[in-house]
């Protein structure tokens, strides 16, 4: 060890040698791989977006913005829009409450507290699609439990997903579960607010929902503001579920803006309008992102 | 202070969390039970919200008379008696959750033979005999030694169980006597609760797809799911933790900075938009069709970087001053100190990587065209486009089978390393 210190010494300029070495190990192989797979499709998407895509000949033609036109002036295309933005509307109203309250009351327990927070999790280990199926089965118009519990109610029967009105509703429907890792979050935000403001609501003698309501929820604002831009930029990704349980359907009423953009790209070949696509969802989430930080920028002065 | 109206608010948080929490439950126990009935079960309505176990119906036939002193003749009918209404039953009776058929020959009372068809072996058999929607005796016949090998003939001597009335005896017993090929003269018939039948449609599921497709056996897609999972867990701890320790430790300054940044603004680029021309690359590269077109792309991820960063920054710095006094060498240092101490927020790494990585679904359906290279999930999603009829050999129970079989490695995760889970929950989401 000796050695190689009085060597670093001596030779001072190869040590920022092997620092550097060092580095280029440390640090090569991952900026490979993102930009290798994040920054280059990123910039060929931009790029391509310009052009019609050939397979034989990418940049066969070169047609400008035609692409942004052709999107932006689509029926269809502004119905995805309008599907996406549906299911986020869906999304927030049914659920985005739900994981916050079942924190919030989680907390107020006393014993049983860690059971049911374990119950919660537990079923979030069923994998996606397995989910997605049993709701698929649930909706069924025959046999499912949706109508049963309706017929039940004396609603009558629906047609749920195949019907084009309902499908956006009983893809967000699940949402009113709540329980999963979303719910942990904000338990564990509020596991975190220091017990003196609680201790200090007591002698001030506040009753439980103003407890909640003045120290609770303001201690985990910022969360629910993280949550929400969250959801809110998810939401223009919405594809998975939606793809598994309707496939886009009845019609095009339920393909959202990916749905839509997989769609043009992988059934029509039409490469270079999916990119297109794809870059406007870019900058929405852009100017939702900008938009965002400014008003937190705002509010904190 | 435990007053009444903080003594009421309680109950109400209690009763409104069991509420909450038997919803959330309620879809998974949906899931196991719909998986073990029968696909017209699974549809009835109105639905059956509790288990019912399937039956074993036994047969009990008799055959004094002509055949009595003739024993090979009566083995010879036994074969094809059994045969035809084994494979009938199963064939007509589909609502009553059939778990298993048991034919018994008696002859001077005593019982000679004993036949058993398995739910399981059924679903899985069907095919071989007949397409058709619905069986004819004829064409049992037709196949008939491929019908009778199915079932588990033996010589026995067999007791009798207690017997309490069945209440589709009369039923069945009409539908046999009209089936005029059946030699033997119906003695009794009795049902039995059949408690292993449960596990059918499990059964059926591992199976079933090597029979649909001999190359796509449910263990090969299986590998194929955990050799993606495994090496992107690999690949995602090797690459992170050393950019992560890298960005922490070596660099300093301005340039640790942007060095973070350039990793941490991928986070920004939505995944659709990277999509598309990865699938070309992909293309290109040579790798389509490839089990790495699934790994590679999910090695570059920001906030894994980000968690283990904060994590090597937290760590004390006097420990890595003397390590660096003693003359150890960065790599040294990362190695021998920072990764021993890292093995924690390693293990939550690993397990998030794990959970996305097998529930991904897309992205793998889009690149792994070949029925061998795909993974569980692309298995279940396209059976569950297929799951036709009553007559398909997957049918809809089945699915659910899969996919609940599919899911027991997240399942374990969420029932064993909930406190982890929470812990890396925090680390990542409350750092905004």
């Amino acid at each position: 060890m000796r050695t190689i210190r009085n060597i670093r010494l001596s030779l001072g300029k190869s040590s920022i040698d092997k620092k550097l070495i060092t580095v280029l190990i440390f640090l090569v192989p991952s900026i490979t791989v993102f930009i290798m797979f994040k920054y280059i499709p990123m910039f060929q998407s931009i790029f391509y977006s310009f052009f019609k895509y050939k397979l034989s000949n990418p940049v066969e033609s070169f047609v400008g913005l035609k692409n942004y036109t052709n999107a932006l002036t689509s029926k269809i295309f502004w119905l995805q829009f309008y599907n996406t933005f549906v299911l986020f509307g869906f999304g927030i109203i049914l659920g985005f409450w739900v994981p916050i309250l079942q924190a919030v009351l989680l907390n107020e327990l006393r014993i049983g507290r860690n059971f049911f927070r374990y119950l919660y999790l537990l079923p979030s280990g069923i994998t996606a699609i397995g989910s997605i199926i049993i709701w698929k089965h649930i909706w069924n118009p025959s046999g499912g439990l949706a109508n049963y519990v309706t017929q039940l109610l004396g609603l009558g029967k629906f047609q749920w997903i195949y019907d084009p009105e309902l499908v956006k509703f009983c893809l967000r429907f699940p949402a009113i579960l709540g329980g999963g890792l979303g719910l942990i979050i904000y338990f564990v935000a509020i596991q975190n607010i220091s017990n003196e403001q609680f201790e200090a609501s007591f002698i001030d003698g506040a009753n439980p929902l103003q407890r909640i309501y003045f120290i609770t929820l303001p201690n985990i604002m910022y969360i629910i503001r993280i949550q929400f831009v969250l959801a809110l930029t998810g939401s223009l990704q919405a594809f998975e579920d939606v793809f598994i349980m309707t496939g886009g359907g009845p019609g095009y009423s339920s393909t959202t803006l990916v749905l839509g953009i997989y769609q043009k790209s992988f059934s029509e070949l039409n490469f270079g309008a999916g990119m297109a696509m794809s870059v406007i969802i870019f900058i929405t989430t852009m100017i939702l992102t900008i938009m965002r930080m400014k008003m937190d920028s705002k509010k904190s002065i | 202070m435990r007053n009444k109206s903080e003594k009421i608010f309680r109950s109400i948080c209690y009763t409104l969390t069991i509420v909450w929490v038997l919803l959330v439950l309620f879809p998974t126990y949906w899931l196991i039970i719909s998986s073990v009935k029968d696909q017209v079960t699974a549809y009835k309505s109105p639905p059956e919200f509790l288990p019912s176990l399937p039956t074993e119906v036994l047969v009990k036939l008799n055959y004094d008379g002509d055949i009595q002193n003739n024993s090979k003749s009566m083995q010879e009918a036994f074969y094809k008696d059994s045969t035809i209404i084994t494979w009938l039953l199963f064939d007509k009776y589909k609502d009553i959750q059939l778990g298993r058929v048991k034919v018994v020959a008696v002859a001077n009372e005593n019982v000679e033979y004993s036949a058993v068809l398995k739910l399981r072996d059924f679903k899985l058999n069907r095919p071989k005999i007949w397409y058709s929607f619905s069986l004819k005796e004829e064409q049992i016949i037709g196949k008939l030694d491929d019908a009778t090998k199915v079932l588990n003939i033996k010589t026995v001597n067999y007791k009798d169980k207690e017997q309490s009335s069945y209440k589709y005896e009369y039923e069945i017993r009409k539908f046999l006597s009209s089936k005029a090929l059946i030699t033997g003269k119906i003695f009794s018939i009795a049902g039995y609760n059949s408690f292993a039948s449960l596990i059918d449609n499990y059964i059926v599921a591992l199976k079933a797809p090597s029979l649909l497709n001999s190359s796509a056996s449910y263990g090969k897609t299986a590998q194929n799911s955990i050799f993606v999972s495994v090496m992107g867990i690999l690949a995602q701890l090797t690459f992170s933790s050393m950019a992560a320790y890298c960005i922490s430790k070596v660099l300093k300054g301005k340039i640790s900075h942007v060095m973070l940044l350039f990793f941490i603004a991928t986070l920004m680029i939505p995944g659709v938009l990277a999509i598309l021309p990865l699938f070309l690359i992909m293309d290109r590269m040579g790798l389509m069709n490839t089990l790495w077109a699934v790994i590679l792309p999910a090695i570059p991820n920001a906030f894994y970087i980000y968690l283990l960063k904060g994590f090597f920054d937290a760590l004390p710095a006097e420990m890595f001053e003397s390590g660096v006094i003693d003359g150890a060498s960065d790599f040294k240092l990362y190695t021998s100190l920072a990764l021993p101490l890292s093995y924690p927020a390693l293990g939550i790494v690993a397990m998030f990587t794990f959970i996305t990585s097998w529930n991904d679904f897309y992205w793998p359906y889009l690149v792994l065209q070949s029925r061998e290279n795909w993974t569980l999930n692309i298995l279940v999603y396209t059976n569950t486009n297929t799951a036709a009829g009553v007559s398909s050999l997957i049918d809809y129970p089945v699915v659910l089978a899969m996919a609940l079989i599919a899911s027991i490695p997240t399942l374990i995760i969420f029932a064993v390393f909930q406190k982890q889970l929470q812990k890396g929950m925090i680390w990542g989401g409350l750092k905004g």
